[in-house]
């Protein structure tokens, strides 16, 4: 239920967005390095990942964002090395403070919440569950042109599931990465 | 006020007392020699029956090579010695335990197969078990231990260098079957000197010295419920730790070993208690050449440790060990010398009995005349008397005289009401006489204590019950042999035999079964050591009846075979390639004065052979029952016949070794799915092995349900079974194939998760 309340809660901040003041929407292409240790055996350091996101100013300073990404990647079973493949689609809200450093540029900070959906499937079986988390964020806003600006993100992200019994994994990581921002 | 002010002012003087109540001062005997004379004996390893009779067995020289003795002592007496070894080979380093019937298990280290193996033997009621080759590998095996848990399972590790450093090797025999041997120092360079214990659960202790760096440190290992735990390092230190010894009580596990460093050498001990194990503690002192500590538990979780000792100042005097002993009762007692002699004293065991006393053996004297000495520590022992039957008036004397102490010391009584009925008032007449009296003032049951001390040490407490009513007395009859020779005496004892209150007995002996042609009679049969001498070849069934005057017991039977000849044989080896040559030796124990006129062999492969000592080459593949038929010297010719099934397997390729499993996960990163690894190694035996074939069977299923899972080539020593379903474990065995399609017989490793 909390799932679904939290992707209304997504639609609506985007409808928001549509009719509020300054607005940015862009594309994101970042890597994303999971730190839990049982990934790194089986898929190595970690993978690009790439998404879209949406923000607007709500106070003087304060932003609030939504985005939706897209991560993959390929590995082998530790033993057997069977082919398996993983991917997430995390859905995060949060919100930041700039603080400007020059003209056209400010730094960021903040945090949020994320559900992550995660998918694993070998040659005998299928995992396909959902997870809460969170995340703190930081990062560089440069405007390049009247539209154009550059976001220089950096986000650390929590999300503990538990897909079988003794089995317990965290999704989140550390994740850098660039979106171009376009302002309306 | 003035009260507490006392108090306050001879509090130490107080405590003193308590703790002088506390810690029994218990003494120790002078040593006295338990080995046959004239054989120089050495290392000492013994066990304590439910009789309190001493199973000791250790390496003897006779006839120019090492065997092994098993010696049985009883209140410091040896009561016979036998040769359980008796190979061309020298036999070393002895271990014993006992099963539940007090039946002895031995094994020890051979070497008349040409390299060094584990042999097995054990003692029932049919005689002694021919030896079996335990560790069976190309490798030399070496300081064997032996243990027996409550179902009678038998767990024996050792150091084995087969697969080229020294390594801990584990086996057991469960369910009539041995299991493939474990290695347990696998990642550990050198291993030696295990030493191993059960507790009351049956989980497994195993503790040993090794070294990963070139330092020696003590490690320990455990099997509970059919899984290892991690090999840990208990005593991380900076010194060479070595010749661990090993005991669990309570759910706690004591360790004692030697720390050494250049010349000087300690004896450290740690414990296991609650979760977590404690900084060893150097417990025998400044003295700097302590070495061979030896551990014991009894009751209450007290400690005991005995080590030898060189106390010699100079560095240019001559060594003189002596066995040095320690005790830990809510704090380290001091140490005292138990041997104190002038020759060296080394390889101390210490055991605690069944009445909480403690027995010491060690080796005593030169390498030519060393003896194996014991030594008891020793309380006085109470005895209230029997219990009697009491009516309301009566007037009830109790006997405390045959309460004894075994160093002759004058003792003392203390009579006490450990309960009487309720409203008695009775009182006892003197509770520090011999035989205080008392009257039954209120009809019931009155339980009375008795303490006595000798000075120095106090007893454990007996109590005598007077009860209201008679109880039948019980009967027990023991005998000197359970399997004799016809004609051969058999001493029949019933003074085990009592009643509940205290009457005098008297004994009826009778026959209930024999032999058809048998006439024998027992001897005096209505006292209460009768003897008996069978007449016959088969069973009897004896029965002794108790009466105190008024009721008599249940009856109590007593079973013995008896038999015109015993006779047996032993064989060079059980198990070869094709041909194999195998040389039989024959061997008769009888008391008849007739003489052996022939042997003759059925070697099972369609020949035979005469004489006492025969060889015979077998060249066919296949298991081969041996028979020996042994003729006597008489008018007429009467033959004993022993046949032993299945004894000899010639094959043409051997099964691999050191079959193991290990459960193993294999991981991605939402899921995990076991899998089984099995290994092997290859038999060194073998000369054209193509492919090893791997089985399964589950944990409940029967030896006929074994399924092929595999077959690998001949290069190949592991393989990973991905089927696993959801099952309590696996039987695992893995055999191997030749050129000719020859399989071998079964290698066998079990897993339990």
């Amino acid at each position: 239920m909390r799932k679904y309340l939290f992707i209304i809660f997504l639609c609506v901040s985007l409808i928001i967005n549509l009719y509020s003041g300054e607005k940015k929407a862009g594309f994101y292409l970042g890597f994303n390095h999971l730190s839990d240790s049982a990934f790194k055996d089986v898929y190595g350091n970690g993978n690009l990942i790439y998404g879209a996101n949406f923000s607007y100013e709500v106070l003087n300073r304060i932003d609030i964002w939504t985005s939706i990404k897209y991560f993959s990647d390929t590995g082998e079973t530790t033993i057997l090395k069977e082919k398996v493949d993983f991917r997430i689609i995390p859905l995060s809200i949060g919100a930041k403070y700039k603080i400007e450093v020059d003209e056209g540029l400010e730094t960021y900070f903040g945090g949020g919440g994320d559900l992550y959906f995660y998918n694993e499937k070998g040659s005998d079986f299928n995992t396909k569950d959902s997870q809460w988390g969170f995340h703190l964020q930081g990062g560089i806003l440069a405007k390049i042109s009247k539209r154009l600006q550059l976001d220089f993100n950096f986000k650390f992200t929590r999300v503990k599931s538990k897909p079988e019994e003794n089995v317990e994994i965290n999704l989140g990581g550390v994740e850098g990465g660039i979106s171009i921002l376009f302002l309306f | 006020m003035n009260v507490l002010k006392f108090l306050k002012s001879k509090i130490v003087l107080i405590s003193l007392f308590l703790l002088l109540l506390c810690f029994p001062a218990w003494s120790w005997k002078i040593p006295s020699s338990i080995s046959p004379p004239q054989i120089p004996c050495q290392e000492p390893k013994f066990a304590v029956d439910s009789y309190n009779r001493l199973h000791v067995v250790y390496s003897g020289e006779h006839s120019g090579n090492l065997e092994i003795f098993y010696s049985v002592i009883y209140k410091g007496k040896l009561l016979y010695t036998i040769n359980i070894s008796s190979n061309s080979g020298d036999s070393i380093s002895s271990s014993i335990a006992l099963d539940s019937n007090d039946n002895p298990h031995i094994v020890w280290v051979d070497s008349s197969l040409g390299n060094k193996d584990i042999f097995y033997i054990y003692y029932s009621d049919e005689g002694w078990s021919f030896p079996v080759n335990v560790s069976n590998n190309p490798g030399d095996s070496e300081n064997p231990k032996i243990s027996i848990d409550s179902k009678n399972n038998i767990h024996i590790v050792w150091e084995d260098n087969t697969n080229g450093n020294y390594q801990i090797f584990y086996k057991r025999y469960s369910n009539e079957k041995w299991f493939s041997i474990k290695n347990l120092s696998q990642d550990i360079t050198e291993s030696h000197n295990p030493c191993i214990a059960v507790d009351r659960e049956n989980n497994l202790h195993i503790a040993w010295s090794g070294s990963v760096s070139g330092i020696y440190d003590i490690y320990y290992v455990k099997r509970t419920k059919g899984k290892w735990t991690a090999v840990l390092n208990i005593s991380n230190s900076s010194q060479e730790s070595i010749n661990p010894s090993l005991e669990v009580s309570n759910g706690n596990i004591y360790v004692v070993w030697e720390e050494k460093s250049d010349s000087n050498s300690h004896i450290l001990f740690t414990k296991y208690s609650e979760k977590k194990w404690i900084t060893p503690v150097n417990i025998s002192g400044d003295y700097t050449k302590s070495t061979h500590p030896s551990i014991a538990i009894s009751n209450g979780s007290n400690v005991h440790v005995v080590w030898a000792e060189d106390r010699t100042e100079s560095d240019t005097s001559e060594e003189n060990y002596d066995i040095f002993y320690r005790s830990f009762y809510n704090e380290w007692l001091s140490i005292k010398n138990i041997s104190d002699n002038s020759s060296n004293s080394k390889n101390p065991e210490i055991r605690v009995n069944g009445e909480n006393h403690l027995d010491v053996v060690w080796e005593d004297g030169g390498d030519e005349d060393s003896v194996i000495l014991y030594n008891r520590q020793t309380r006085p022992v109470a005895r209230a008397g029997s219990d009697k039957k009491g009516e309301k008036g009566d007037f009830i004397r109790l006997e405390g005289s045959k309460s004894y102490d075994p160093d002759g010391e004058k003792i003392n009584y203390h009579w006490s009401f450990k309960s009487k009925p309720e409203g008695s008032k009775a009182e006892l007449s003197d509770p520090y006489a011999v035989d205080p009296s008392f009257t039954i003032d209120v009809a019931g049951t009155y339980v009375i204590e008795l303490l006595v001390d000798d000075s120095s040490d106090k007893s454990n407490p007996d109590t005598v019950v007077i009860y209201d009513e008679n109880k039948p007395p019980v009967a027990v009859a023991t005998s000197d042999k359970t399997v004799a020779l016809i004609g051969e005496n058999i001493k029949l004892d019933g003074s085990c035999s009592y009643d509940p209150n205290g009457d005098s007995l008297s004994y009826l002996w009778s026959i209930k079964s024999r032999p058809r042609w048998s006439t024998a009679i027992i001897s005096n049969n209505q006292s209460e050591n009768p003897s008996f001498k069978p007449d016959c070849a088969g069973e009897y069934v004896l029965q002794l009846v108790v009466n105190d005057g008024e009721l008599d017991s249940d009856p109590f039977e007593l079973k013995m075979f008896v038999k015109e000849y015993a006779i047996d044989f032993s064989c060079s080896r059980t198990t070869g390639l094709a041909p194999l040559t195998v040389n039989f030796n024959a061997q008769v124990f009888t008391i008849s004065s007739h003489k052996i006129k022939n042997y003759k062999w059925d070697f099972g492969d369609g020949r035979t052979g005469t004489g006492k000592s025969v060889s015979h080459t077998y060249l066919k593949p296949g298991i081969y029952t041996v028979s020996l038929t042994v003729i006597e010297e008489n008018d007429e010719e009467i033959s004993y016949r022993i046949t032993k099934e299945n004894l000899i397997e010639v094959v043409k390729v051997f099964p691999p070794l050191n079959v193991a499993v290990e459960r193993m996960e294999d991981r991605s990163f939402t899921h995990i799915k076991y899998v089984n690894k099995i290994t092997w190694s290859e038999n060194p035996e073998n000369e054209d092995v193509v492919k090893y074939r791997i089985y399964r069977r589950g944990f409940n299923q029967n030896d006929d349900e074994f399924v092929l899972i595999a077959t690998v080539n001949g290069n190949t020593f592991e393989y990973l079974d991905k089927e696993i379903g959801k099952v309590r474990g696996y039987v695992y065995v893995v055999t191997s194939v030749d050129s000719h399609g020859n399989e071998s017989s079964k290698s066998e490793y079990a897993i339990e998760w």
